[in-house]
């Protein structure tokens, strides 16, 4: 007898549903002390590092609990993190991206992501090279970047959390080609 | 690039939101089959890889345009083809939790054919070949018809059957193309995100039934920026 089959169905015609519910914002003071590795085949890698006690974890509307979800709202501390970046030579960043976040509420959560990003025309040699570099200290360049955070801990308060694959709007603070200050907004998406 | 937000808002505690954009770019069926005899425990997580089932001549595209719109506009304002890929290898190292949540982690190899409108070079080269990975989370409904050896009995009872399937779940992904064909570059450069669905299939053969179970991830895949 012949069964309908999932292989020769015509494909579906209506959007599957989608949200994006916010969940925090962090913000970053990059050290200036970058571990740079230097040029590498394919590119270039360079390592920058949070400055630990000056990064914060934040609701922007100071909410208590996570609207939409009941959840304790995340507050505190970005006590560590790190951003091993590889520019490559056709002007695109790949990062991957390691972070602590220490909360008010004793717990610590452990986040981490790539970053896809492209850097522009000439953006590798803009970035490595000494002519050329993006933004000064009169006019520091914002770049907008979008990653994927995932998020594991230990907190039975924060166990939500690993179970949601979020994505982050963020902007970049850059100055003479180096990374000062970050800011992103973190959304679950569901 | 610089933007127009006010430079003294960002920096200390934000009391507004950055500017958000998500644009949908395509639609993306991969259909897999999982063994539940060689499925394994890892700690408290049941572990299994997900087989890729390539494309059919019946169904030879697995991405699509909902709309069939053939243009898709990208949150920076460019405008691309839809790529007409279809999935021909790989595989989901699935990881099962005990609160039904998955975690997914999969790699596939995409052939993307020439896209509509442009000249046909050399025939062995019309067809690029592209890598695919992603990871996400998995929200299962009832994960256990996934490892159950035998008659899955539960299958098209509780849950609303259609079409030889029934969905088990949402599934939520990022993904990040990669392709040596400048063709695709805008795929290389940007983060892609997946709002999906899971699908069982209920529909095959008996004998089959006992052997693997088919899945279907449907994603809905969107460009953010």
């Amino acid at each position: 007898m012949n069964q309908p089959n999932a292989h020769s169905l015509p494909h579906r015609r209506t959007f599957l549903d989608k949200s994006l519910l916010y969940l925090f914002s962090y913000d970053v003071e990059a050290d200036m002390d970058r571990q740079e590795i230097g040029l590498v085949p394919g590119g270039a890698r360079v390592n920058i590092l949070a400055r630990p006690g000056l990064s914060r974890v934040y609701h922007v509307m100071r909410e208590r609990t996570v609207p939409g979800l009941g959840f304790t709202a995340i507050s505190g501390t970005l006590t560590w993190g790190g951003d091993w970046a590889f520019w490559r030579e056709d002007d695109v960043e790949f990062s991957e991206v390691r972070m602590t976040i220490h909360t008010d509420d004793g717990g610590t959560i452990h986040g981490f992501y790539p970053v896809i990003s492209y850097l522009g025309p000439g953006g590798f040699r803009r970035v490595v090279g000494e002519k050329g570099k993006i933004g000064t200290e009169k006019e520091p360049v914002d770049w907008p970047v979008i990653t994927s955070p995932r998020f594991e801990t230990t907190s039975p308060a924060y166990f939500w959390m690993m179970d949601l694959q979020c994505l982050g709007f963020g902007l970049v603070r850059i100055v003479k080609s180096e990374i000062r200050r970050i800011t992103y907004d973190v959304y679950a998406l569901s | 690039m610089s933007t127009a937000i006010d430079p003294y808002q960002l920096w200390g505690e934000r009391t507004s939101l950055l500017p958000k954009k998500l644009a949908y770019v395509f639609s993306l069926d991969l259909r897999f089959r999982i063994e539940p005899s060689k499925a394994y425990w890892i700690g408290n997580e049941l572990a299994c890889r997900l087989e890729i089932e390539p494309a059919s001549e019946s169904d030879p595209h697995h991405t699509y345009h909902v709309l069939d719109s053939n243009l898709v506009e990208l949150p920076n304002g460019s405008i691309h083809d839809v790529p007409s890929i279809r999935a021909t290898s790989g595989g989901d190292w699935l990881r099962l939790r005990k609160n039904s949540t998955a975690e997914l982690d999969a790699r596939v190899i995409l052939d993307a054919e020439q896209p509509r409108g442009t000249m046909p070079a050399d025939p062995r080269r019309m067809v690029k070949r592209m890598a695919l990975r992603y990871g996400g989370v998995a929200n299962l409904t009832r994960p256990h018809l996934l490892f159950t050896d035998g008659e899955p009995t539960a299958v098209g009872r509780e849950g609303a059957t259609q079409n030889g399937e029934e969905k088990l779940g949402t599934a939520f992904v990022a993904l990040r193309f990669d392709s040596s064909h400048p063709l695709y570059r805008w795929l290389v450069i940007t983060q892609y995100v997946g709002f999906g669905e899971v699908h069982i299939a209920t529909d095959f053969h008996e004998e089959a039934k006992r052997r693997y179970r088919r899945l279907r991830f449907s994603y809905d895949v969107y460009s953010a920026g």
